[in-house]
């Protein structure tokens, strides 16, 4: 369908209709699928980059609390997304460390460092306000190269 | 951007939450979001609608992320309206990457706390979480602006957005107004006044690209399930 709106001229009317119905049907289609709360969040992460194109890797140890990772996730989530988009890179660096009573994550990649500031908007708004209610902070850099830079507090209490 | 209703509550819990959404991807993102955040619990995440007031049933839930669209059509906001009529103090969020137009006002129809659009949402959505939890009814003030042709949503009046959905099943006119209850006059004036205003030639045309945007989609799959 996307192929007759970007060439019109090319397809019959009939045969889009069919198009149209399979297609309908095609999307709407899906298999069902069991419970995943229990699937970890960032395995899960790491494997959807690679879905799209792009590697992540790991530096460090990664905690074993499962909503730490579940930030780190995002955040590999969010720049594996980014990477692909706009810095044409292949390869996400998520590096950890601890630093007293906190971690620090940081996020780089090999593509095209930014033109121009990054703004927080959609995703990166999204992600900004996880870590706060989290009781962590972000940080962006740019110059010379993309960085975010992720604080988190150690322990999390539920 | 969103509209707030005010209600009065302040809570202090751990709430425990379910995700209802067909597609993995969508469905590891919102259990991404639960499980990162102190406030909540993700307690079930399945992608069938079913198992899902099934698990309302029998379990604690505070709150649903309800993704409308769903294998078989917009089935997210039937077992939306099961939950609510069954358990009323579960609050649900529905949640959808599609403009549909018809969706927001059946949500607040079935009695969904808020809405959130996946794709066009500028609020978080644990900013969205948070506010819903804490009383408020947040849903969106506008539609995103979808272009069809040389119009966008606002230009269709209801009647004539009821039409476009069914064309874009592939029905003919006197089908529509079989299924409508209209003469098949008034579809064919609804059809061409589509056209004239979007500036397509071809009803196919326009169908087409109308389903690929969004704007309109048909809760059955296909013409032979109406």
């Amino acid at each position: 369908t996307k192929y007759y709106v970007e060439h019109p001229d090319r397809m019959d009317e009939e045969a889009l209709l069919d198009i149209l119905k399979r297609t309908n049907s095609f999307l709407l289609k899906e298999a069902e699928s069991e419970d995943s709360s229990e699937i970890d969040v960032l395995e899960n992460a790491v494997r959807s980059a690679e879905e799209i194109g792009v590697k992540s890797l790991i530096e460090g140890e990664v905690p074993a609390d499962e909503s730490v990772r579940a930030v780190i996730a995002r955040g590999i989530a969010e720049c594996a997304s980014n990477t692909a988009k706009h810095a044409g890179g292949d390869k996400l660096f998520t590096r950890i460390r601890t630093a007293g009573e906190t971690y620090e994550i940081v996020f780089e990649n090999n593509g095209n460092p930014p033109e121009k500031e990054v703004v927080e908007t959609g995703g990166l708004k999204s992600y900004k306000y996880m870590i706060h209610q989290f009781g962590g902070s972000m940080e962006i850099s740019y110059k010379p190269e993309f960085k975010l830079i992720v604080t988190l507090p150690l322990s999390k209490d539920k | 951007m969103y509209k707030i209703t005010l209600e009065v509550i302040c809570l202090d819990s751990v709430y425990k939450v379910m995700v209802v959404d067909d597609q993995n991807i969508a469905r590891s993102f919102f259990e991404m979001h639960v499980k990162a955040s102190k406030r909540y619990e993700l307690v079930y995440s399945i992608g069938n609608t079913e198992s899902a007031v099934k698990y309302c049933d029998e379990n604690q839930v505070d709150l649903v992320l309800m993704d409308i669209l769903t294998s078989r059509g917009s089935e997210g906001l039937d077992a939306a309206r099961r939950i609510k009529e069954r358990h009323p103090g579960i609050k649900i969020i529905m949640v959808t990457s599609m403009p549909e137009a018809s969706w927001i006002a059946r949500s607040k129809e079935i009695g969904a706390e808020s809405f959130w659009y996946k794709e066009y949402g500028e609020e978080p959505l644990l900013e969205i979480m948070d506010r819903t939890m804490a009383g408020e009814s947040v849903y969106p003030e506008d539609y995103p602006v979808i272009k069809l042709g040389n119009a966008t949503r606002e230009d269709f009046t209801d009647r004539e957005l009821e039409v476009l959905r069914e064309m874009t099943i592939g029905l003919t006119n006197s089908e529509i107004a079989e299924k409508l209850c209209i003469s098949s006059n008034s579809v064919h004036s609804h059809v061409a006044h589509l056209l004239a205003k979007t500036g397509y030639t071809s009803r196919t045309r326009l169908a087409v690209d109308a389903r690929v945007l969004g704007l309109v989609i048909n809760p059955r799959g296909n013409a032979s399930d109406s």
